[in-house]
């Protein structure tokens, strides 16, 4: 594993080490304090999806081949559209309204949260995608890999 | 109105989206279990759409939902809403139709494609977003919407990424249809800076009354924005390129779906927020925009060497007749748009999905190439001939309907108004429907009929799960055309009545009395008649009795003047490329090709089309420049004169 | 100061066009579109902007009838519209690549097998 990384300069590494998780934590912080400050779902989750930019600046492509898997990736940016799609269906089915409110009825807290947090969810593993995508285009030894671009407008 | 059916609106759009969304999840493995939830979420739509027909057009209800329950408080719509009225479930319904007929074409014209589950996903989202288009309440709900349809239509027409040409076509509707969402976005923002409230219902309310300069260069740029979206005049070469790449299923949702948005922005915009069809200036405005359209693009379909190019431009030639008789600002005109949009999308996409045949089973769309397939398609070759009489506006067929209403309209304008203007417009409808005929005769020529190019020996008719969306699509054509009373009395009058009936759709969502308090009052409804006086299979005995003595006369008459006098190759003008093109042996192959009918033609035209094909000049730039000239143009005669 | 925003969103807007039109590169009609993106936006934020207003951030016990802040949906839209001009430049540098790859130039000049 080591020689595969020799390229890249301890000291990027040693950077990269530190301030992914960093990252990570204060995306999802700004995911689930959405609903009450500035930011949200969409915020937070491009905040989390940009630290593999860290990544590939510590490991090289090789580091976040190995480190994320595309097709997880694809499916659970599904599951969260789903998971959006399923919560604001549940105000129907409860006899109320599309998008309603049903969890803590009056309260500052409801539904807004948790479609919030599918947002965040969908926004981090689409973005992420995109990213891998586009930095396996600078890799130059990586085959052209066509098809999956058409994926960007989902 | 029953309780449940009040869902039904957002339950049809989150149905599709949710199906697109499950479909990427499950279906990246078994072809079937995509194939189920595909047709699934379609029918799901489809039913929902249907079920409604009884209780918003026959009985002339209308839903108004709003997400969330955030009703409106003390006058101020404070949610989004969707609102469906029988003008939008016009719409709905023939998205609805068109996306079954195409999803189904598609399970078997898409067979010998990889990576369909990404195909399925984004054309399930480009469906679910059209349908939120026309069912929403809200203008920046509308925004949202166009932007999710012009990229899947982008990532869709791009789709056969190998095909020559496809990104390319992508690429050029990606940038100058931004261009065009822009300036809807420019529009929302200029009209949300006069009135604070993006709900149809209370812009419709407030909008005619706040008449200052910002409101009208809100509508210039919303017109543009929708005009975009439906390729009007400066924005059809992104719509020729398109069609001409994409699959043919795309082909059919782009033509018949995606100008139907721009269409339905229209009207909405210019008889319902802004009230503003029944002056002068907008009425020779629109109707202008829509005789360019259609003349332009008719001319321009007569180069054409590409199949599906040609029919690409023709449908943004009939576009044009909508949006000409929508812009003539009476209820006559208004219907007659409305039915001529419903019979566009039934034609054009038969003859699109007839072009994805001959595609799938010759591999070619070149007309210069094709010729004789008749008699290896005769199933094709007559679908496509239905296609082809019902767009030139032959009876009984629907196009001959809707395009009588549209002459109809023109000329009750010109006698009302008086007006020289209207002259030239229906004067202009029937030039573009004959040249319409003389560019079919020229592709059934060079397609279907003629001698066989030995290199389509092989050539086999279509599957059956092929050929039977395109029957449900001809059944279709024929149906409005032998019974048009009840099309209009079904659909068309409910849906004109509640486009024209502004007061109804603000009091529908911001409760009764509102649209009175602001002094709305519906100005259009006023001497509302519609006219009954085309019989189609009279026409059709008509024609028939005419060609007969036609062909009686011919017969009998002297043998002088059907021997063929070659004049311009006598003439000054002995350049060879004119000459007789009955030239060659028998046993050689000598198809009369596309280019070579209507010579005559294109040869006195010369000048105008050497500078049309200069016009269209395949650069990006180019195009974005007509697009911004357009945008100005509209702001300055809009100042100038609204 | 707000007549400034309308001026610099309308030159951002106008300069966008411009660089669309002219320029060749498929790179910069995509630095094109996202001026245009960015004019734009910059219109409906200060659209919103009331002089003097706070942040439109509050729970439901601070909010009464007096308090004074900026227009919170015009920031929505802009969230969203800038959302949409992310996808859009994403979408076409992906076309650029493809395109690259196809035509083996990025000069929009030599890109036009469809005309006519």
């Amino acid at each position: 594993m080591k020689k595969t990384y020799k390229k890249t300069p301890i000291i990027s590494r040693c950077a990269s080490d530190l301030f992914l998780p960093l990252a990570c934590v204060f995306g999802c912080y700004v995911v689930l304090h959405g609903s009450t400050s500035p930011g949200g779902g969409f915020q937070g989750g491009v905040l989390v999806a940009s630290a593999i930019l860290l990544v590939f600046l510590g490991y090289g492509g090789m580091g976040v081949k190995h480190s994320f898997n595309e097709h997880m990736l694809h499916s659970s940016e599904t599951v969260a559209e789903i998971m959006y799609v399923v919560i604001a269906l549940v105000g129907v089915f409860t006899g109320l309204n599309f998008c309603v409110n049903f969890v803590f009825a009056g309260q500052q807290v409801d539904t807004s949260i948790l479609m919030n947090d599918a947002v965040g969810y969908h926004v981090m593993a689409g973005i992420t995608c995109l990213l891998i995508m586009m930095l396996s285009v600078l890799e130059p030894d990586d085959g052209p890999s066509q098809g999956e671009e058409k994926e960007d407008a989902a | 109105m029953y309780d449940f059916m009040y869902h039904f609106p957002v339950l049809a759009i989150m149905a599709l989206f949710l199906g697109a969304f499950l479909n990427s999840l499950v279906g990246r493995r078994n072809a079937k279990v995509r194939n189920t939830v595909v047709v699934l979420s379609m029918l799901a739509a489809l039913v929902m759409m249907l079920s409604l027909v009884k209780p918003i057009l026959l009985d002339g209800n209308s839903i108004v939902y709003w997400l969330s329950n955030w009703a409106p408080v003390e006058g101020w719509a404070i949610g989004i809403s969707l609102e469906v009225d029988a003008l939008s479930l016009f719409f709905a319904l023939i998205v609805v139709v068109a996306v079954f007929v195409s999803g189904v074409y598609s399970f078997f014209y898409m067979d010998r494609d990889d990576s369909l589950v990404n195909y399925y996903t984004l054309f399930l989202m480009l469906s679910g977003s059209v349908l939120g288009l026309v069912l929403s309440g809200d203008l920046f709900n509308m925004f949202v919407m166009i932007e999710i349809m012009t990229f899947t239509a982008v990532a869709l027409t791009a789709f056969r990424n190998t095909y020559e040409g496809a990104l390319e076509g992508a690429f050029k509707y990606l940038v100058v249809g931004s261009l065009g969402s822009t300036s809807v976005l420019i529009g929302i923002a200029l009209i949300y800076s006069q009135t604070h409230t993006l709900n149809l219902a209370q812009l419709a309310a407030v909008l005619p009354q706040a008449d200052n300069p910002v409101t009208i260069l809100a509508f210039a740029f919303l017109f543009v924005g929708f005009g975009s979206k439906a390729f009007l005049f400066p924005f059809h070469p992104l719509a020729a390129d398109a069609h001409a790449v994409a699959p043919a299923s795309i082909s059919l949702m782009i033509s018949g779906v995606l100008t139907k948005c721009g269409v339905y922005g229209i009207i909405r915009l210019g008889y319902c927020l802004y009230q503003n069809m029944d002056q002068p200036f907008v009425q020779y405005f629109v109707t202008g925009v829509g005789v360019f359209s259609m003349f332009v693009c008719v001319t321009m379909a007569f180069n054409q060497h590409n199949f599906k190019r040609l029919l690409a431009f023709h449908s943004i030639s009939q576009v044009g007749y909508v949006i000409t008789v929508v812009g003539l600002g009476s209820a006559l005109g208004l219907s007659a748009g409305l039915f001529h949009a419903m019979n566009h999308t039934i034609f054009k996409g038969l003859l699109f999905l007839t072009a994805g045949a001959v595609q799938h089973a010759a591999g070619s769309l070149d007309l210069d190439e094709l010729g004789g397939l008749s008699k290896k398609m005769p199933h094709t070759c007559a679908l496509f001939l239905i296609g082809a009489a019902s767009i030139s506006g032959l009876p009984p067929f629907n196009g001959f309907a809707s395009k009588w209403m549209i002459y109809e309209a023109a000329f009750q304008q010109a006698g009302e108004t008086g007006n020289f203007f209207f002259v030239v417009v229906c004067v202009a409808a029937l030039i573009t429907s004959v040249l319409t005929l003389a560019s079919f005769v020229k592709v059934a020529q060079s397609v279907f009929f003629g001698q066989l190019n030995p290199r389509f020996a092989n050539t086999h008719e279509v599957s059956l799960g092929m050929r039977i969306p395109m029957w449900i699509l001809a059944v279709l054509c024929i149906l409005p055309g032998l019974f048009p009373d009840k099309v209009q009395q079904w659909l068309l009058t409910p849906a004109t009545l509640a486009a024209v009936n502004a007061p109804g759709y603000i009091d529908a969502a911001m409760g009764t009395g509102y649209a009175a308090q602001h002094g709305v009052e519906a100005t259009l409804s006023a001497g509302f008649g519609m006219s009954g006086a085309w019989q189609p299979v009279m026409w059709l005995l008509l024609l028939i009795s005419v060609t007969l003595a036609v062909c009686i006369v011919a017969l009998l008459g002297s043998d002088e003047k059907a021997t063929v006098t070659s004049e311009i190759s006598s003439s000054e003008d002995n350049d060879p490329k004119y000459d007789s093109f009955f030239s060659g042996e028998a046993s050689v192959y000598s198809q009369v090709g596309g280019s070579d009918l209507f010579w005559g033609f294109k040869h006195n035209w010369r000048h105008y089309f050497s500078f049309m094909h200069n016009w269209h000049s395949g650069v990006v730039n180019d195009y974005t420049l007509y697009g911004a000239a357009a945008i100005a143009v509209a702001l300055v005669l809009c100042v100038i004169f609204l | 100061m707000i007549f400034t925003n309308y001026l610099v969103c309308f030159f951002l807007v106008a300069l966008g066009i411009y660089c669309m039109v002219s320029q060749k590169n498929l790179f910069k009609i995509t630095v094109g579109m996202g001026l245009v993106d960015y004019g734009v936006n910059l219109l409906i934020v200060s659209v919103g902007f009331r002089s003097g207003g706070t942040a439109p951030i509050f729970n439901i016990s601070e909010l009464t009838r007096s308090s004074f802040f900026v227009d919170p949906i015009p920031q929505a839209l802009t969230l969203t519209s800038i959302v949409i001009g992310a996808c859009t430049t994403a979408m076409t540098l992906c076309l650029i690549i493809m395109l690259y790859k196809q035509y083996g130039t990025l000069q929009s000049d030599e890109i036009r097998r469809l005309r006519g």
